[in-house]
């Protein structure tokens, strides 16, 4: 049989974004055979999207070429035939929807193809159905959730008849639950016999693939099973990647656990290579932690409920019932999946909406007041928004990050706040502070809007998804910062859904769903409640899912272990764990 | 209702799916009957002509069974302005020779030529906002598209590729709710960096320096998306045909041709038909 996809030497330059020319790809070859599923992996930059692109005809190689089912991209009138072979699902599943309803939408693709309309019909028929949207032809894509925004996106493309679909970082904007979507549409495409290359930062998405091909400064690096690239062998962190978290938990519990196999990529791999604790250890349990009753507390909500659009046919219920309390300098997470209501309860606490049923009490501040005064509410409680990058406004980074105080006021002198804002996030004054904000790059960007809401010298930070599409670099230094600011006796109250990351800095968490709050406690509390985590819709941290485990085959683990390093310590400290 | 929601005032008018016989007629002699009606609104000088449109909009409103309540709606916001003006051309308005004069106050004088153009002004305003009610209320953004898509088929006849001009309208209309979904992000995030927002003392001036930082992020936004938008839809191999497809395939019925005739038969009395004249 041919291959599906073949390149044979691509390389490929862009001519205008470069400025030195250097290649994107280079000398690329390999080929994808029909219905192989695989794993695209690389650090950023390394030529991951610009690939995608040459498979789908949408960029054309400089020198080599790209055969899809024998038909070279450059040729014209092949494109069309190439571009409904090989489809791309994008990173943000929002910005690629063309209509106005979701019909028209999933219908452009074979409208394109200039299909016979009773084709075009069945197609956008079995497509719906298949991404399970068929109930909702009619609707407006733009009151679309982001889940079924994304099932959109692959409806369009199903649409087409692919055999073979490409995920572009499809998974980098969603929430666990959203990700595991993908997860499963891909294994779905994959019993269809539809090839799927998927493009991802996380190795544990990777390590689920048949596949996984490493790309690194426009190189292939390494091109074989996971097995062989998570395997040990490789340097991965020179590559910018890292090992599965799964592996790494692996490697940790070998060291007491002999019988756990070398390269666990199914959770259920590992949970089932846990043998029955045959030692003598009995584990003790912590009594259940709860909020230190005793803190004082800065933010008090009771009873709020909020509607969007109150009075209008659009009007959508974002808040039903919340009491949550945070105490003065903890940091508290919220935490609870996509469209739950976090974002809104954040922008009440900083004033931007006023209760429409319940009281909001922060500090001082009664946001029910009709006399508040919000901007001194603002300089006591920070905001820092999603994907703040896109909010930039003003054209040099030193008067963005002063924007806020010299509205807001400042005590000492403003271009001090600004450079020890800058020094909080790791931007040197002089080298930024009159560099064009234009000219920044994601990661640069994501900084200056740090340091720009640093610069407010709060006393509340709150965080809306401070993590998301951040490579595990840039969120480790994200990471310290808030550590440092809660050393100094901030509050930070941070709303996410990557919050494994989180844990160790979270003193409390407070659980959302749907507009209520449903747990609150102590982090390691609150994560080891393995069944009331899912009934929430969301995922336990993996360590305490190991933790679970370990206990139901008897051994001697703390029900509130959370992370790695505890889970060590009691495998360590126990003796006969290792000499059973 | 919140300073922040630019979704819900953005007026594009609201459609109601009732489902009724003017919602079924085809889009394109929906569109066109609209256009002919507007068109012969905006040009008509006959107050009886104005008149009779008026009650032929009331009647298609009825038909598509849009409440009277919901279109008198879409009047409160404007009326002022329309009286306001209606007054103003009821002084201003100059007096034609040998016209008898019915008040007089320094220069303020109420002719009858002013009487009709006043007239002429507060019926044309209450007929465009009631029409323009109407279309929104019986034609979706999709028949839009589609209305358009119809209405310029015969230029492709000519050789000319309309299929362009009518993606770029359905992508505009679908990036209107996203552009304010922006917009309202960015508001909020100058707002609660210490920009004054919705402050109703502040001077004209003073907004429009207010709406300065929000539109350089906005374009910055809209580049982006566009770029990304422009990638998706060559990556699902548009622009390789210069025909497209479509889904729904539209037919001409009785009733489509019946309901032109009947908007063509209400624009030509608009225009022309003077039957009743105003005596004094």
């Amino acid at each position: 049989m041919p291959d599906l996809i073949k390149l044979e030497q691509v390389s490929f330059t862009y001519t205008l974004a470069e400025p030195e020319n250097k290649p994107a790809l280079l000398n690329i070859s390999f080929s994808i055979q029909a219905g192989e599923s695989i794993a695209l992996i690389g650090a950023n930059g390394s030529g991951k999207s610009t690939l995608a692109k040459l498979l789908n005809a949408l960029l054309l190689p400089d020198s080599g070429r790209v055969l899809v089912s024998g038909m070279d991209t450059r040729e014209r009138s092949r494109q069309m035939e190439i571009r409904s072979q090989v489809g791309l699902v994008f990173q943000r599943p929002q910005h690629q929807i063309v209509a106005t309803t979701i019909e028209e939408e999933v219908a452009f693709g074979p409208g394109n193809l200039g299909l016979p309309a009773i084709e075009v019909r069945e197609r956008v028929a079995d497509a719906l159905q298949r991404t399970g949207l068929d109930g909702y032809r009619q609707r407006p894509t733009f009151q679309l959730s982001a889940g079924e925004t994304q099932r959109l996106a692959l409806a369009g493309i199903l649409a087409m008849q692919p055999r073979c679909v490409i995920f572009d970082e499809t998974t980098a904007m969603l929430d666990p639950q959203g990700r595991e979507m993908v997860l499963r549409q891909i294994a779905e495409l994959r019993k269809q016999g539809i090839a799927t290359i998927l493009i991802t930062h996380l190795m544990q998405e990777a390590a689920q693939a048949e596949r996984v091909i490493v790309l690194f400064k426009g190189e292939v690096i390494l091109d074989d099973s996971p097995d062989e690239v998570f395997s040990g062998k490789h340097n991965l962190k020179a590559l910018g990647l890292d090992l599965p978290p799964l592996v790494y938990a692996g490697d940790l519990l070998r060291k007491y656990i002999p019988e756990i196999p070398d390269n666990p990529f199914r959770i259920n791999d590992l949970f089932n290579s846990i043998p029955k604790y045959t030692g003598s250890c009995s584990h003790f349990d912590l009594n259940a932690q709860n909020i230190d009753q005793n803190a004082e507390t800065c933010i008090q909500i009771r009873n709020l409920a909020f509607t969007y659009m109150r009075g209008s046919p659009l009007a959508h219920q974002a808040l039903k019932h919340i009491d949550m309390e945070v105490g003065s300098g903890s940091v508290q997470g919220l935490i609870g999946c996509t469209g739950s209501g976090k974002s809104t309860i954040l922008q009440h606490i900083n004033g931007l909406y006023r209760p429409q049923s319940g009281s909001v009490q922060v500090g001082e501040f009664n946001l029910s007041d009709k006399t508040l005064d919000v901007r001194a509410l603002r300089r006591k409680a920070a905001l820092a928004f999603q994907q703040p990058e896109d909010q930039i406004f003003e054209q040099y980074v030193g008067d963005e990050i002063a924007y806020a105080p010299r509205r807001l006021g400042y005590s000492g002198s403003l271009a001090e706040i600004v450079e020890k804002s800058m020094r909080a996030v790791g931007l040197d004054f002089r080298t930024y502070k009159d560099r064009l904000t234009s000219s920044l790059s994601g990661g640069e960007k994501r900084k200056v809007a740090l340091a720009s809401i640093l610069a407010v010298q709060a006393e509340i930070f709150l965080l809306d998804e401070p993590l998301s599409g951040l490579d595990p670099q840039a969120a480790d230094e994200l990471l310290r910062t808030l550590k440092q600011l809660h050393q100094k006796g901030r509050t930070l109250l941070i709303s996410t859904h990557q919050y494994e990351e989180v844990i160790p800095l979270m003193e409390n968490v407070t659980v959302i769903q749907q507009g209520r709050d449903t747990l609150h406690g102590g982090t390691e509390y609150i994560f080891s409640q393995t069944h009331a985590l899912e009934q929430n819709g969301l995922k336990t941290p993996l360590a305490a899912r190991i933790a679970q485990q370990l206990r139901e085959k008897g051994w001697p683990i703390r029900e509130q272990s959370i992370s790695f390093a505890s889970l060590e310590e009691q495998l360590a400290a126990c003796p006969g764990a290792d000499k059973r | 209702m919140s300073e922040f929601e630019y979704l819900s005032s953005l007026s594009l008018g609201q459609y109601l799916p009732s489902g009724s016989a003017i919602h079924r007629v085809n889009p394109g002699f929906k569109l066109a009957g609209y256009l002919i009606l507007i068109l012969a609104l905006t040009l008509s000088k006959q107050i009886s002509g104005l008149s009779t449109e008026i009650a032929f909009i009331c009647i298609l409103l009825f038909l598509s069974r849009t409440p009277i309540k919901f279109a008198l709606q879409g009047l409160r916001t404007p009326l002022p302005f329309i009286l306001l003006l209606a007054v103003i051309q009821l002084f201003m308005v100059s007096q034609r020779g040998g016209e008898p004069t019915y008040f007089e106050w320094g220069f303020l004088t109420i002719t009858r030529s002013g009487i009709y153009a006043a007239g002429l002004l507060c019926l044309r305003f209450i007929g465009l906002v009631l029409l323009l009610t109407l279309s929104s209320a019986s034609l979706s953004t999709l028949e839009i598209v589609h209305g358009l898509d119809i209405l310029l088929s015969p230029l492709s006849w000519l050789g000319m590729h309309t299929s362009p001009v009518v993606m770029t309208i359905q992508i505009m209309l679908r990036f209107l709710p996203s552009l304010a979904i922006s917009a309202e992000k960015i508001a909020k995030s100058q707002a609660s960096r210490g920009a004054v927002w919705g402050n109703r003392k502040a001077g004209l001036l003073q907004k429009a320096r207010q709406l300065l930082p929000l539109l350089v992020p906005l374009f910055t936004v809209s580049l982006q998306q566009a770029d990304a938008l422009a990638n998706a839809m060559l990556a699902r191999a548009y622009g390789l045909r210069n025909k497209r497809s479509s889904l729904i395939q539209y037919s001409i019925k009785w009733t489509d041709l019946v309901f032109f005739v009947l908007c063509l038969t209400a624009a030509f009395l608009t225009l022309f038909f003077n039957g009743l004249t105003f005596q004094f």
